[in-house]
């Protein structure tokens, strides 16, 4: 069992050994009082595959919510890709965005568009006139095994693929960040499993992959990173880690 | 360029099907923006015509005829009406001799005739035919007139009528205060029922929204589908309340002159375009600002 202390986040020179995500004291209160983050620090490295845990309501998605810029921090600096987004302007937040590729537990697919549709729908808002969109969108499609569904509407797919057809969304611009908040909540184990292979897979390409959950099965299967979170603190940051700390009472 | 074309191809293509898709909202949009630029639109026009007959009422009432003692000399009758022509407050004071005055007379009533033919002498006194610059100079002027002693006495003096002008007045006051607050009232109520029509129009789509936000869209490259889904609904609502106001405004003009033979009424081609302009413009405004206020709330992420 290693647990790991990071090194604290530096600035440094060579873009290979600064993190692509790093948190600095973060903290998080929102308006109607709750605090959902504390003093959180965290450094997060290009190639990374991190699982983030813990229960419900530990902060897990306030920190996904953070970094996309849907919320804003109370305290702390949190920079991504080399710049501070927490006083980042409005008018700067869909570059910020476009770094990243986001999946949620309800896939959140256009259920009037078909699966090409929905994935081109990325590109069309981000990038108006992109050349080769139906290439670009049919190896996304590809990628996630898809390819012979292309003009089905999501509500004739199960849910496994529904959630892939929100990856290849995701995928098609090629972010550097991939983020995945409770990918699996909705699905059955074995379409879980064959879910985070697909996301081990992009990582496996180079992406950075940051998945919040609370399936133990899979995170103590894949044995990557975790970050624990209880509470609105980091517990636990643990390279090759396990759902719960070795030990712990199990529920 | 390939970036723009692009971008208002989806905003076009996007504001169309939003259109048809969510056809029942849409309608209630366009029906609601139809009905309050009708009611600007008919309340502009009405206002318009209503000030056409007051105009030339108003006209008539600063007219003023003073009645002259049939025994007063013509040199005094030309230094009174020379002292009226300095003053500032008059434009002009035409002298009219009883004979003139009878001729006017028979030109009105045919039977005036017959009955001067009858009496054998002319009644009629001879005037000084005042025109005001200012309606609220009259009882001034009336005053003025009774104290001169060619003029004739007590009410004979002149033709002036404090009752009716007072009345006149008022109703054009009233007019005015009550078209004003007429279209000032329309405009808030309009604004708030077609920013929440709009509002729902956008809420059908939250998730379209919401999505183009994750993925990394600007906030004009989301509004813009909506605005111009805003302006199309305004511009066919302009278009059937441009329709309904024009048909309504030439029955208007014609019932009332059938009524109002006297008046010089007619349909006022260049005000009515002016209005039916006027009503496209504002139907293009309120779509796009409606849209813009309605989708607003759903940009804040």
């Amino acid at each position: 069992m290693s647990v790991l202390t990071l090194p604290r986040p530096a600035l440094a020179a060579d873009p290979a050994l600064r993190p692509v995500i790093s948190f600095h004291g973060v903290g998080k209160t929102y308006p109607n009082g709750t605090v959902a983050l504390r003093d959180v620090d965290l450094a997060i490295y290009q190639k990374d595959f991190v699982f983030l845990v813990g229960a419900s309501g530990a902060g897990k998605s306030t920190l996904v919510r953070l970094l996309i810029r849907e919320e804003v921090a109370s305290s702390g600096r949190i920079f991504v890709d080399g710049s501070e987004i927490t006083r980042m302007p409005r008018r700067r937040l869909p570059k910020l965005r476009r770094k990243f590729g986001i999946v949620f537990q309800d896939f959140k697919l256009l259920p009037r568009s078909t699966v090409a549709q929905n994935v081109a729908f990325a590109l069309q808002v981000t990038r108006p006139g992109q050349r080769h969109l139906k290439e670009k969108v049919e190896e996304a499609l590809w990628i996630v095994g898809l390819e012979d569904k292309l003009h089905k509407w999501p509500d004739e797919l199960s849910g496994g693929e529904q959630q892939r057809v929100a990856i290849a969304r995701a995928l098609v611009h090629r972010p550097r960040i991939f983020l995945a908040d409770e990918p699996t909540g909705n699905l059955d184990p074995d379409t879980s499993w064959g879910i985070v292979q697909l996301l081990l897979q992009i990582n496996h390409r180079g992406t950075t992959v940051l998945m919040a959950t609370h399936n133990r099965e899979v995170v103590d299967l894949v044995r990557r990173r975790v970050i624990a979170i209880e509470n609105g603190r980091v517990v636990r940051d643990e390279m090759e880690g396990q759902y719960l700390k070795e030990g712990e009472a199990t529920i | 360029m390939r970036r723009v074309i692009a971008s208002l191809h989806f905003a076009a293509v996007s504001a169309l099907q939003n259109f048809r898709r969510n056809l029942g909202v849409s309608l209630a949009a366009v029906f609601t923006m139809g009905l309050i630029l009708l009611m600007v639109g008919g309340t502009a026009l009405g206002r318009h015509t209503i000030n056409q007959v007051l105009e030339t009422e108003q006209s008539r009432a600063s007219n003023m005829r003073i009645y002259l003692d049939d025994g007063a000399s013509l040199a005094s009758i030309a230094d009174f009406q020379s002292r009226l022509q300095h003053d500032s407050r008059i434009q002009s004071a035409t002298f009219m001799n009883k004979d003139q005055a009878a001729k006017e007379a028979a030109q009105q009533e045919s039977t005036f005739a017959e009955s001067l033919r009858v009496l054998g002498s002319n009644p009629l006194p001879a005037s000084l035919n005042v025109t005001l610059r200012k309606m609220s100079d009259l009882q001034a002027i009336h005053d003025l007139a009774t104290s001169t002693p060619i003029v004739q006495q007590g009410d004979l003096a002149t033709d002036y009528n404090p009752a009716v002008i007072s009345k006149l007045n008022n109703f054009i006051f009233a007019i005015s205060v009550i078209a004003a607050v007429v279209v000032v009232v329309l405009f808030f109520i309009s604004l708030v029922i077609i920013m929440n029509t709009i509002r729902t129009a956008v809420y059908v789509r939250r998730r379209e929204i919401e999505i183009m936000k994750l993925v990394g869209a600007t906030d004009w490259f989301v509004r813009w589908p909506f605005l111009l889904e805003g302006m199309l609904g305004g511009v066919m609502a302009a278009i059937v309340a441009g329709v309904l106001v024009a048909v309504g405004y030439n029955a208007m003009v014609g019932a009332l002159h059938a009524k109002l033979l006297f008046f010089p009424l007619a349909v006022d081609g260049a005000y009515l375009s002016v209005i039916l302009l006027a009503t496209g413009g504002a139907g293009i405004l309120l779509g796009a600002l409606g849209s813009y206020l309605g989708v607003r709330r759903f940009l804040a992420v």
